[in-house]
């Protein structure tokens, strides 16, 4: 059934929260009555969902009671259960072992900081501050939260949502020539763009071209410009250059609206 | 010799030794993958208890689809990865509905939970191979719409004329994508 443009309006501003509390309740009053339009109403809450890697929509299953029961009971079958019993005692075992690796460890542990401690206080002496750097360049960098995705499923007519995925493959070189193909046959100079070619530059630490291309976004002046500071803070890290990347945070930490606003401020106190 | 050895870990070597339950390559399996499972979750606010289960149960659900014949897998690290981020995902929500409706949340148990997570990521890759059929237009607007980007910026990021041109656009791609979705015969509520 096809409803008017006015109902998807409806439905658009309701579950964009944008309604009054009465338009609220009207709304919710027809999906009581009208199971069609509850379906269209549910079907639109969970579209974005699928698309952006946030959270995860409110699932009735009033309808699947049946295909539940099948799958459980699929489940439940000998075949699935014997599997399952494999794949808990090779877990038990994988992490038995990795926790005699770590106790191993422990015996090095005290000789291990110790010379830790000397690296850090030679590398400190000298003004190289590369180790740090490096570590908290892989605890924050999480290109998975921090990088805007279109779609988890690659589509190869499209050169961009390609790159993407060729990024999560970490597969950098690949996705590097792909975003700069974009960019020189002119057909998108975005912030997506942008900021995938940026972090492919940065894994490939061809650290001076990742730097130019995040100037670039930050010149755009664009609603994901600023995502320049954090990328540009990242590069830095990575290099172990601690007072450049500090310099790139007190620039993001000027606007609370900025992205990893928290985060930064996070950092700022752990490179100080 | 590269070209070789990602024939010999193609999908079909992992998923079949997870069939015959193949210690050794299971083993492989932990030995390769979980480290990159354990890496998110522990980054999404989890703890190592958290992802073993998630990995665990990341395999059972790739073993159950494929007895069900539901899954078209192109690279068994990404769906594997796939699997186990949505899971948590899903874990997180949970967890805050937990939190904030903590006297009325019914816990269901493990097997109906997995049940609900296989329909609804049946579902979820449903629309995502829909979407991937509109035109680059539209995919790129309803992804700046679906990331809760306002209309003002929309209109500035792709620079339409006014924001009721936007707006028809966002209008005529999602409807597109609901005619998509819904001519499916897969597509259930």
């Amino acid at each position: 059934m096809e409803f008017e443009e006015e109902d998807y309006n409806q439905i658009t501003n309701y579950n964009l929260g944008n309604l009054s509390e009465a338009e609220n309740a009207e709304i919710e009053k027809r999906m009581q009555m009208d199971k069609v339009f509850r379906e269209e109403v549910l079907l639109h809450q969970r579209l974005p969902y699928a698309i952006s890697e946030k959270g995860w929509p409110d699932w009735g299953h009033e309808n699947n009671e049946q295909e539940i029961e099948e799958i459980k009971a699929l489940k439940r079958s000998d075949l699935i259960s014997n599997i399952e019993s494999k794949i808990k005692s090779s877990g038990r075992q994988y992490f038995e072992n990795q926790n005699k690796h770590r106790k191993g460890w422990r015996k090095y542990a005290v000789g291990l900081v110790a010379a830790l401690v000397i690296v850090f206080v030679s590398l400190r002496i000298f003004n190289f501050n590369s180790v740090s750097g490096e570590s908290l360049y892989a605890e924050y960098v999480d290109w998975e939260n921090n990088l805007l995705s279109t779609t988890e499923q690659s589509n190869f007519e499209n050169r961009g949502l390609q790159g993407e995925q060729l990024f999560k493959k970490e597969e950098y070189k690949k996705a590097k020539i792909v975003f700069i193909d974009i960019i020189e046959k002119g057909k998108r100079q975005d912030s997506h763009t942008l900021m995938y070619l940026g972090a492919s530059y940065l894994e490939l630490e061809e650290y001076n071209d990742a730097l130019q291309v995040f100037d670039q976004l930050l010149q755009q002046k664009s609603l994901n410009s600023n995502r320049a500071y954090w990328y540009k803070s990242m590069v830095y890290l990575k290099q172990g250059d601690i007072s450049k990347a500090k310099e790139e945070l007190l620039s993001l930490i000027k606007n609370k609206e900025n992205f990893n606003y928290t985060k930064a401020r996070e950092l700022l106190k752990q490179l100080d | 010799m590269i070209d070789n050895k990602e024939k010999i870990l193609s999908k079909d070597y992992f998923v079949g030794a997870l069939l015959k339950g193949d210690d050794r390559i299971i083993s492989e399996i932990y030995q390769r993958f979980f480290p990159k499972i354990l890496q998110f979750v522990l980054l999404n606010k989890g703890t190592h208890d958290a992802a073993e289960d998630i990995f665990q149960e990341s395999l059972l659900h790739i073993v159950v689809r494929v007895q069900k014949k539901s899954i078209n897998i192109e690279s068994f690290e990404a769906y594997l990865f796939t699997v186990g981020k949505n899971m948590w995902r899903r874990e997180l929500e949970n967890q805050k509905k937990r939190v904030i409706k903590e006297e009325v949340y019914t816990l269901i148990d493990k097997d109906t939970n997995f049940a609900q997570f296989l329909i609804e990521h049946e579902q979820m890759e449903l629309y995502r191979e829909k979407f991937a059929l509109l035109s680059d237009n539209c995919r790129e607007i309803l992804a700046l719409f679906f990331n809760k980007v306002s209309y003002e910026n929309i209109v500035e990021e792709l620079s339409y004329a006014t924001i009721n041109t936007a707006r028809q656009r966002i209008f005529k791609c999602k409807n597109k994508l609901v005619k998509f979705i819904k001519t499916d015969k897969r597509f259930k509520l």
